[in-house]
C-alpha cells in the first residue's frame, strides 16, 4: 500500500508541483490549503507518513499549526518538513522546537524534494 | 527611484528578481528605472505587503499573462486557467519578497510578509503615495517586460545604525533536524 504524504500550501500550483513529484514516485497525496485544513488533514489521516508544510499561509500559518498541534497533546508522531520562502534561523528554530524534521527553502528542486521525502518517510511502498 | 530608498535595498531587489527568474530557467535583466510606466497588453500583478522591525512597505510584481504561463512549473490546466495563473503570479510575488527578506534580514531589519493580492488589466499604472519611498524597476525576461514596484520605508535608526547579518538558509537548500 502506498505511503501517504500531506501537502499543505496556500498556492495551488505549489501543491500541484509537489504532488506531481510525489505521485510519480508512487506516493499518495492529500492536499490542504492552509494551517486549519492542514491540522484537520493530519488528524484525519493518522496513517500518513509525512507532511510537507508552508510557513506563511492565510487563516493559520505553518509554524502556528505545528505549535497548536504540539500544545494540544504533544508533538504529533507525523514527521513534518517545512517548505517555504523563509530562511531565517529563528523561524527554523521555532519549527525544530515544535517537532519539525526539516526545512526546505523555495524554489525547490524536485530531485532534492524527493530525496528528502525518501530519507524521512522511506520509499513510497 | 525614490530618493530615500536605500541603494542596498535597490541592489537586493534587482538581484532577487534576476535570481528568481533564473531559478525558473529564464534570463531576466534590468532595463531601466522608471517613475511610472504602463503596458498596453493584458497583465497580471500581485502585491505583497510587509511590515516589521525597521521596515514596512509592499511589493508589486507585474507581468504579461504569457510570461506567467511560461514560468508555470506544472502543466497548464485550461479548465481553471485564470485561477492557475493568478495563483502563480501571487507565488512569484511571494517568492520575490521572500528572497529579498532573506537577503535583507539582519538583527536590526526584520519583517513579516503578508499574503498576496492579485489584479489584472490593460495599461496598468501603479503610483506611489506622495510620501512613499517608491522604486519602480523594469526588467526584460527573454523579450517580455516585467515591472517590479517597491514601496519600502526604512526606520531612521536603521539608516544610521550598524547591521549584523544573520545566517540565512539559501533558496533551494534543505536542512534536516
Amino acid at each position: 500500500m502506498p505511503k501517504t504524504i500531506i501537502v499543505i500550501d496556500d498556492s495551488q500550483v505549489i501543491r500541484e508541483q509537489v504532488s506531481i513529484v510525489l505521485k510519480q514516485a508512487g506516493y499518495e497525496v492529500v492536499e490542504a490549503e492552509d494551517g486549519v485544513e492542514g491540522a484537520a488533514a493530519i488528524r484525519n489521516n493518522p496513517g500518513a507518513s509525512l507532511a510537507i508544510c508552508d510557513v506563511n499561509m492565510p487563516k493559520l500559518g505553518g509554524l502556528e499549526m505545528l505549535e497548536t498541534i504540539s500544545a494540544q497533546g504533544g508533538a504529533s508522531s507525523l514527521p513534518v518538513i517545512m517548505l517555504t520562502t523563509e530562511g531565517r534561523p529563528d523561524l527554523i528554530e521555532r519549527a525544530r522546537a515544535s517537532g519539525a524534521k526539516g526545512w526546505m527553502v523555495k524554489p525547490f528542486k524536485p530531485t532534492m524534494l524527493l530525496a528528502t521525502v525518501k530519507k524521512i518517510a522511506g520509499a513510497a511502498a | 527611484m525614490g530618493q530615500r530608498v536605500h541603494t542596498f535595498v535597490r541592489d537586493v531587489l534587482e538581484a532577487s528578481v534576476t535570481e528568481l527568474f533564473d531559478s525558473y530557467g529564464l534570463a531576466c535583466d534590468l532595463t531601466q528605472v522608471v517613475d511610472d510606466d504602463a503596458s498596453p497588453c493584458v497583465e497580471l500583478g500581485s502585491i505583497v505587503g510587509f511590515r516589521g522591525k525597521g521596515v514596512r512597505g509592499g511589493l508589486a510584481f507585474v507581468a504579461p499573462l504569457g510570461l506567467i504561463e511560461r514560468m508555470l512549473p506544472v502543466p497548464r490546466d485550461l479548465t481553471r486557467a485564470d485561477l492557475q495563473l493568478r495563483d502563480w503570479s501571487a507565488e512569484m510575488a511571494n517568492q520575490l519578497v521572500g528572497r529579498m527578506k532573506n537577503k535583507l534580514s539582519t538583527k536590526t531589519l526584520d519583517f513579516d510578509v503578508g499574503t498576496p493580492v492579485c489584479f489584472t488589466g490593460k495599461s496598468i499604472r501603479l503610483v506611489f503615495l506622495p510620501d512613499a519611498d517608491g522604486l519602480s524597476l523594469a526588467f526584460m525576461a527573454e523579450g517580455t517586460p516585467v515591472r517590479i514596484h517597491l514601496d519600502c520605508t526604512l526606520s531612521p535608526d536603521l539608516v544610521s545604525g550598524e547591521v549584523e547579518s544573520l545566517r540565512i538558509v539559501p533558496e533551494g537548500d534543505v536542512l534536516l533536524f
